[in-house]
């Protein structure tokens, strides 16, 4: 089985002497990291976690509310419930798709002939290395229901496109698809890597015992590509339950605040910042954000699950 | 049977093809746009090439701010962060791949669960800090928080798990330190993932805009994303200049990854090993 | 999952309880950085935030250049992040000494403690009450005591596509009578080509709030929010009529449709034959849609018996009670806000003045649009939510509700009164 965290190398059983030299310059090399985390991660998460305590306006007088603002999260208040589902649809309907394409592509281009293969891989790679606020712009404008180009290419197939943004039953789906044109190359290098890495010689053998291309591809590579696809999958659901910028640039402009048409578009993070710097209060958006973080560990761990369930080998 | 092959081969380019146009037809009209009037901008429908090739816009951007300075400080703080975060990352992801000690699990846990936090929670605190330690304003300010990155420990961790421990002990024997091991075997054998990190690090840093502005007060210290942001007004969006100043801003960072895209792919072989 | 992992997860969340636990205690004592400092000549340095405008952001520093009481040092915020950095810089006590609040939202900054009252010694109360306009002081004073002055004052209005009006058969040169005559002219400037929409009649969907920040307030005599009561009551009538008929131009007289031309200006594009907005719109279109051919007009009463013409929204200028130097401060807004300076500002492009004294300029009038914007803001009254971009908040849900949910008007209405009651109290506002 294989996890992120796995054991490393075992050797032969050292001097507790050495053992001790050894753990001294393991957290030598550590020690920079540790200090840093603690100091730019750490120490502010606790903060954080101290405002969730507290009603806590900014730059005025804060008063103690102890558990107040997380019963009101999960008990009275129905948009910040409203945000988790988004979130979660979001989160399965981008990171899916992502992960099918970017697989498809990758398989595609890891064939050795392929012409012009450094190109396309660039090519596909290149929506990771841009501007989210300018690209944000552009698929507004791509994504127009009238005269865009996304629904006028539709309707070159006979489809009548949906309002997309203007729309609060398609809106999300329409940051869906730039967020997975946006992420296609990320996973697609994974992949590639992954495949890469596949010994030929396995794969020959498949061949000579007859096993078609379908069933080399499903029987042999996807297995071995396993520990790619799960990294993927764990990237794609800690990114997509933090959907913010997306929504943001998209969704949002000086005439117009993010996460709408009728909050169809308002994740927890997205929630979260409108808890928090409109009436300018720390403790509710602290505390949502501690519950957004218990939510991605939570998932996270059902993902280990699954697929040690799924793919024990 | 040929046949077959042929049409799979035109079929997949053919895919290939679309699929690539796809990607790239936002950002060609990011670029033409940049030489377009804002009433051109604008037109609905839009359209594709600009009435004329015009530099207006850009002659505009370098006109209303002072791009050259704040391309500058997008180089430094990237510059900065990309050599933390190589550093930090490298020696982490070095400790966590190739030692063993008490805890070490769980500290790796504790570091991957820092990917969890969304920033936006921690930004005030955050900044309450840098003002604690006067860093508002500057450079060290303005890199504060991309100093060290989850992501980069544990892809260094990964590439690190590949390089063979006999390596390493067999300098042991012959009496090299620890830290000219690291030095002078294992950062060398690591380059392929360095490249790797080296381009999302340029990437985050190159894009981040909420933290350098709270963090910059006076515009010497602005960075691009923060230089694009004064074309927005409440009601009045200067597309036309931000499309210029957003096509200056991204072919920079294309630039460097077509140069270092070969190291880049390398790098990435082994994420998603055991 | 291996169990020593799970074991490990297990640790790290007490190893992470354990380290937040040591933080809290770890409250910090932070400096005051208000202003102060060692600035050119003077010797004071003057900080100011304002949200970044192309058009204030020259005429600002042109005017900071040529100060000479103090060295200003002005920055320009991007308006969606503008109170992101103000509560970071609040929680940090690194605000500025001068900073722009939208007008509405001041008492709120007032009883945080954050603001210095304007000083006898720059400007006493009567001076300020005799040189500007009524709608851009009324918000500003709080408790008897002015604490701020007025800038970006802005009227709503109504503006016309003269060609599509005569070319539909319509006088762009009047004003409409009543509600009733806007929507027969709006209906008559609709195109739809099948059953899609290709012309719109007003341009509102895209950016409906000029028009419900305007109707509930004008409908009410002490406007949105009741003087004495502090509070919402526009889940009455007349609230719900201006609501009904807002929304009924979407839902009911098809005049405008959400999915034509999204979230594009149809009115900039000239696919819409009226639009309802800020005076300085019309710089805007100058700029976006040259060959635009518009005019300007007081839009007629949305409700019946409404209590004023025209609605306003303004921000102003503040001065920080952490600042070092007030008086210097409140001199350079006094600066900023006085007659030459506002002349200036006029000229810099879509902004109208605060001073009673400029409307009756009629050198400044040259226009027929502008001449338009100084005659309404004579007799305007401010929006007065007490909440700024979360009041909006709520009212765009209501929009959102009727015109794409279909919900009941007096519903939604009364959904978003009682969320922007609830809003008020977590503000310490109201009761």
């Amino acid at each position: 089985m294989t996890t992120l965290v796995e054991r490393g190398e075992r050797r032969a059983r050292p001097s507790r002497s050495l053992r001790s030299h050894r753990t001294r310059w393991a957290f030598v090399f550590l020690a920079p990291s540790l200090v840093l985390f603690g100091l730019t991660v750490f120490y502010p998460m606790a903060r954080a976690l101290q405002y969730s305590l507290y009603h806590w306006p900014l730059g005025s007088a804060k008063k103690f509310v102890g558990l107040d603002n997380y019963r009101r999260l999960l008990v009275d208040d129905g948009d910040f419930r409203q945000s988790v589902v988004v979130t979660l649809y979001f989160t399965v309907l981008s990171v899916l798709p992502t992960i099918l394409v970017a697989l498809f592509i990758a398989v595609l281009l890891n064939d050795a002939r392929l012409r012009l293969r450094g190109l396309f891989r660039t090519i596909y790679f290149v929506p990771v290395v841009t501007s989210l606020v300018a690209v944000g712009y552009v698929w507004r404008a791509l994504l127009e229901p009238s005269f865009g180009l996304v629904n006028t290419a539709l309707g070159w197939v006979g489809i009548s496109g949906p309002g997309w943004l203007a729309s609060p039953d398609w809106a999300l789906e329409g940051i869906v698809l730039m967020t997975v044109w946006r992420d296609l190359g990320f996973y697609m290098v994974i992949f590639l890597a992954g495949l890469q890495a596949i010994p030929r010689e396995i794969l020959d053998a498949a061949r000579i015992d007859g096993a078609g291309p379908w069933r080399r591809f499903r029987h042999v590579t996807l297995p071995l590509l396993n520990p790619s696809i799960m990294l993927a999958g764990v990237i794609g659901v800690i990114n997509g339950l933090q959907l913010f910028t997306q929504v943001y640039v998209m969704t949002g402009s000086a005439q117009q605040l993010p996460g709408g048409p009728l909050s169809s578009t308002r994740s927890v993070v997205i929630y979260i910042v409108e808890q928090t710097f409109r009436p300018l209060e720390m403790g509710y958006g602290s505390a949502a954000a501690f519950l957004l973080f218990v939510l991605i560990m939570i998932v996270t761990l059902i993902q280990f699950r699954l697929v040690q369930r799924r793919f024990e080998y | 049977m040929h046949a077959t092959t042929r049409t799979v081969d035109v079929s997949k380019y053919l895919l290939l093809t679309v699929g690539a146009l796809t990607m790239l037809t936002p950002l060609i009209w990011m670029v033409l746009a940049s030489f377009k009037t804002l009433p051109e901008i604008l037109a609905f429908p839009p359209t594709l090439l600009p009435e004329q090739v015009n530099l207006d816009n850009y002659h505009a951007v370098f006109e209303t701010a002072d791009f050259v300075r704040y391309f500058f400080n997008s180089v430094v703080i990237a510059a900065i962060s990309v050599v933390s975060v190589l550093l930090t990352s490298s020696m982490a992801g070095y400790a966590f791949a190739k030692f063993s000690f008490p805890g070490r699990d769980a500290l790796f846990v504790v570091v991957l669960a820092t990917l969890m936090i969304p920033f936006q929670v921690r930004v005030i605190p955050l900044y309450v800090l840098a003002s604690d330690l006067s860093l508002l304003n500057t450079y060290a300010g303005m890199v504060l928080p991309t100093l060290v990155d989850a992501f980069g420990i544990f892809l260094m961790r990964q590439y690190m798990m590949s390089i063979p421990s006999e390596l390493i002990e067999s300098a042991r024997v012959d009496g090299a330190g620890e830290l000219r091991i690291f030095v002078s075997i294992v950062l060398p054998l690591a380059k392929p993932a360095l490249s790797a990190l080296t381009i999302f690090t340029l990437v985050m840093s190159w894009e981040s805009f909420l933290w350098p502005l709270l963090v910059a007060s006076t515009p010497d210290m602005y960075t691009l994303p923060l230089g694009l942001a004064q074309f927005a007004g409440r009601f009045l969006n200067r597309t036309d200049l931000q499309m210029a100043a957003a096509t200056m801003t991204v072919v920079p960072l294309l630039i460097v990854f077509l140069l270092m895209q070969k190291r880049f792919i390398e790098g990435m072989a082994t994420t998603g090993m055991k | 999952m291996s169990r020593r992992v799970k074991k490990s997860a297990v640790a790290a969340g007490f190893l992470a309880i354990g380290i937040a636990a040591t933080g809290c205690s770890g409250q910090s004592a932070t400096e005051q950085q208000g202003g102060g400092g060692d600035g050119d000549g003077s010797g004071v340095t003057i900080s100011h935030w304002q949200h970044q405008s192309d058009a204030r952001a020259k005429i600002v520093q042109d005017f900071a250049d040529g100060y000479d009481d103090a060295s200003i040092d002005v920055q320009n915020i991007p308006y969606e992040s503008y109170f992101q950095k103000l509560g970071a810089a609040l929680e940090a006590d690194t605000g500025p000494c001068v900073f722009q609040l939208p007008a509405n939202i001041l008492a709120e900054f007032h009883d945080r403690d954050e603001l210095a009252p304007v000083p006898e010694s720059v400007m006493s109360a009567e001076e300020i009450e005799s040189s500007f306009t009524p709608a851009s002081i009324e918000l500003l004073n709080i408790d008897d005591e002015y604490y701020a002055l007025p800038t970006d004052v802005q009227t709503l209005m109504l503006f016309y596509n003269d060609d599509l009006f005569e070319e539909a058969g319509l006088d762009p040169s009047q004003d409409f009578e009543t509600w009733d005559d806007l929507v027969a002219a709006a209906e008559k400037l609709t195109k739809t080509s099948g059953d899609k929409m290709i012309q719109a009649g007003i341009d509102i969907s895209a950016s409906p709030y000029q028009w419900f920040y305007s109707a509930p307030t004008l409908a009410y005599p002490e406007g949105l929010v009741a003087d004495e009561t502090g509070d919402v009551e526009y889940d009455s009538e007349p609230g719900y009529q201006a609501w009904d008929r807002l929304t009924s131009l979407v839902t009911d007289n098809a005049v405008d449709d959400p999915e034509f031309l999204a979230e594009q200006s149809k009115f900039g594009l000239g696919k819409a034959g009226m639009t309802f907005k800020e005076f300085t719109f019309t710089g805007v279109y100058q700029l976006t849609a040259p060959d635009l051919n518009f005019s300007v007009h007081v839009a007629p009463p949305v409700t019946d018996d409404a209590a004023a013409p025209v609605a306003s929204t303004s921000w102003s200028y503040a001065v920080s009670a952490d600042c070092e130097d007030q008086d210097a401060a409140w001199e350079w807004v006094a600066h900023l806000t006085s007659e030459e300076s506002q002349r200036v500002w006029i000229e810099g492009g879509g902004e109208l003045p605060s001073r009673t004294a400029l409307l009756d300029d009629e050198s400044l009038q040259g226009d027929s649009n502008i001449a338009a914007g100084f005659t309404a803001l004579a007799e305007a009254v401010p929006y007065d939510s007490r909440g700024w971009d979360d009041a909006y908040a709520i009212q765009q849900e209501i929009w959102d509700e009727i015109t794409l949910n279909g919900t009941a008007v007096e519903d939604a209405v009364d959904k978003g009164a009682e969320a922007e009651r609830e809003l008020y109290r977590t503000k310490g506002l109201l009761e």
